[in-house]
């Protein structure tokens, strides 16, 4: 047991200046097991009352830094900073609040007892319990169901309750570990508008955790990618997207079109060179300093589709393509091509926006996108 | 039904007769109102129940028997999950020698652990106290209790020791809250079997009693080859009575502990 700071809690939410969220910090966090780097060299910076989302797919490290940011792995080697101060202190005296995958509710516990356990274990006055319990349950919509076991709780009712107790005790960070994973899909979808407006009015740092892409576009200020122990990218949702830094961003969120290919500079003009095609690229992309392979992305809405008469622009490329599928999703079409060149393709269409007629399946069509609108990348 | 299945059931009945008539023929015996053990008795009768209370040797016999059966199982439930805790928790250089070793009361004949016990005992004068019938029953019980608190603990889900921990929990705090709650079935079951254990204990008990300490069974065996009256029946019908209460209650706990 702790003799730690006075419990915080929501309660006094009232009387006391709003919860001060912290910053966290990490320094080339890293965790090895043996040959294998869970987690390499990981520097990253999150702000106080910032939401930022761990994006990757499993194994890619990313579990494993919250881990080490609860307490429950030791880093091989880096720090951990929260407000500043390196953090070495064991799980039970970070102050740091986390909701678990699978709710890691206690189920011999009433779901009030369960909120009511980290105020217990800082030593609240009943009353003072009561109060903060009545208002968490509150705050997640589950007045009612206080005196409920778990098991007695719908899965979401259940995540709701983990939310509130890891709330309930003011700590200075939220570590949230796909805590949406096993629910569906409307309930999901709801979860996280409202963890969204829980963290917003708290005013909390919360650091989530998630291989959903639409998840983490949803829900974050800031996206951290990982692949492979390593962190591939961080930035807004709109950068992520707009302006992965990596193959393996751009091709991990959202749907691409990727060419690969070499840069060739053609009196001022420079393309995207492979034996099948040759594609302008921006010019403000920067040549590779080891002068590797590129790879061209495409994002499928950027792409226009047209009958294979159609007049280009200058500034546009052009594939020819086969219309393989076209799936009607009742606000868009999704098309699939098959370009002359061997590449699958696919391009998103609003249903009502796009003019003209739809491409049927088998006809030939001119696969067409403003050189703009090309994201190039490195490969690897 | 088909003859097969009534063969089957048939069977299984005969099999239940012959495995508990030999206990329920001494139900009626220790009613009888007849001095010898015989079956059926003459009569009905009280008086050898009335006897074990009255007998200074008998209920004197019974108090020791409740109090070592008492202390075994404390001592065994909690030796036996400590053990359970390093056994399912913990990684050590012979781990499963350790586990063979703590479980091999219950395949080691009796005889063997009771000659052996009685050498140890002699030798450190302890033979004959209760000190010496409570740690040898304690040994005979730990398997119980090893197994079932193995059993409870292995279910526990170690993230909800992770999440007690995250919301302020030290390690001692995380096991009275959270484990404990969790396990106690468990550790119930294993001590009500370990109180049977030790309330059904002979065979050691006579190796370790003397004539000022005997536990229950040991005066039945020491009656029953002297002078033979019912009121051994008497006993042993309490005896068994009591132990299918507890094994009742016992196989209860862990069936609400496994839903």
């Amino acid at each position: 047991m702790t003799a730690g700071p006075r419990p915080r809690t929501i309660a006094n939410k009232t009387d006391d200046p709003p919860a001060d969220p912290a910053s966290l910090t990490l320094q080339k966090v890293s965790k090895h097991y043996g040959a294998l780097r869970a987690v390499d060299e990981v520097d990253l910076e999150v702000r106080e009352g910032e939401f930022v989302t761990f994006l990757g797919p499993s194994g890619s490290g990313k579990t494993t830094t919250l881990q080490i940011v609860a307490g429950f792995t030791k880093p091989t080697s880096g720090k951990v900073l929260i407000d500043g101060k390196p953090v070495t202190a064991p799980p039970h005296k970070r102050d740091i609040g986390m909701v678990f995958q699978n709710y890691a509710l206690f189920p011999h516990m009433t779901a009030a007892d369960n909120i009511g356990y980290p105020l217990k274990i800082r030593k609240a006055s009943k009353k003072e319990r009561r109060g903060s319990i009545a208002e968490a349950l509150d705050m997640v919509g589950l007045a009612e169901h206080g005196d409920r076991y778990p098991s007695q709780l719908s899965g979401g009712q259940q995540q709701r309750v983990a939310l509130a107790r890891a709330l309930v005790f003011r700590p200075r960070i939220v570590l949230l570990d796909e805590p949406l994973g096993a629910l569906d899909k409307k309930l999901r979808e709801h979860l996280q508008l409202e963890i969204k407006r829980i963290q917003h009015e708290l005013g909390i740092t919360m650091v989530y955790v998630t291989h959903e892409q639409e998840e983490a576009l949803v829900m974050s200020d800031r996206i951290v990618v990982f692949n492979e122990g390593r962190v591939q990218q961080v930035g807004t949702t709109e950068q992520i997207y707009e302006r992965p830094a990596s193959l393996f961003v751009a091709d991990f969120i959202g749907e691409s079109n990727i060419f690969q290919g070499s840069l060739e500079d053609h009196g001022g003009t420079r393309y995207l060179v492979s034996r099948a095609f040759r594609f302008k690229i921006p010019t403000n992309v920067s040549s590779p300093a080891d002068d590797g392979p590129l790879a061209l992305v495409v994002r499928p809405e950027r792409l226009r589709i047209l009958r294979p008469d159609a007049h280009t622009q200058v500034e546009e490329n052009t594939v020819e393509a086969v219309v393989e599928d076209v799936i009607y999703l009742g606000n868009e079409r999704r098309y699939t091509l098959v370009a002359a060149s061997g590449h699958n393709l696919i391009g998103r269409h609003q249903v009502g926006v796009s003019s003209g007629d739809s491409p049927l399946v088998g006809t030939k069509v001119l696969a067409v996108w403003h050189v703009e609108d090309s994201i190039v990348v490195p490969i690897g | 039904m088909s003859i097969y299945r009534l063969a089957l059931s048939a069977f299984g009945v005969l099999m239940v007769v012959f495995l508990v008539a030999p206990t329920l023929v001494l139900v009626p015996v220790s009613f009888s109102s007849g001095r010898a053990l015989q079956f059926p008795p003459p009569g009905f009768s009280l008086r050898w129940y009335e006897t074990i209370v009255t007998s200074p040797t008998w209920s004197f016999s019974t108090v020791v028997s409740f109090q070592i059966a008492v202390l075994t199982a404390i001592l065994a439930s909690i030796l036996g999950t400590l053990a359970a805790f390093g056994l399912v928790r913990g990684r050590f250089p012979g781990q499963s020698v350790a586990n063979a070793v703590l479980l091999s009361p219950m395949i080691v004949p009796v005889v063997i652990i009771a000659i052996g016990m009685f050498a140890v005992f002699a030798s450190w004068r302890l033979a004959g106290s209760p000190l010496a019938l409570i740690i040898a029953h304690t040994v005979l019980a730990l398997p119980y209790v090893v197994v079932n608190v193995g059993a409870s603990l292995r279910t526990v889900d170690r993230t909800l020791e992770a999440a007690s921990m995250n919301l302020g929990a030290g390690p001692l705090t995380t096991f009275r809250y959270v484990t404990l709650p969790l396990i106690l079935p468990g550790v119930l079951a294993g001590a009500l079997f370990a109180f049977i254990v030790s309330w059904d204990e002979v065979v050691v008990s006579i190796f370790l009693s003397s004539p000022f300490l005997q536990t229950l069974p040991v005066v039945m065996w020491n009656q029953i080859s002297e002078a033979v009256d019912p009121t051994v029946a008497a006993v042993a019908t309490l005896l068994t009575f009591a132990t299918t209460i507890l094994f009742a209650l016992a196989t209860f706990v862990q069936r609400r502990s496994e839903r």
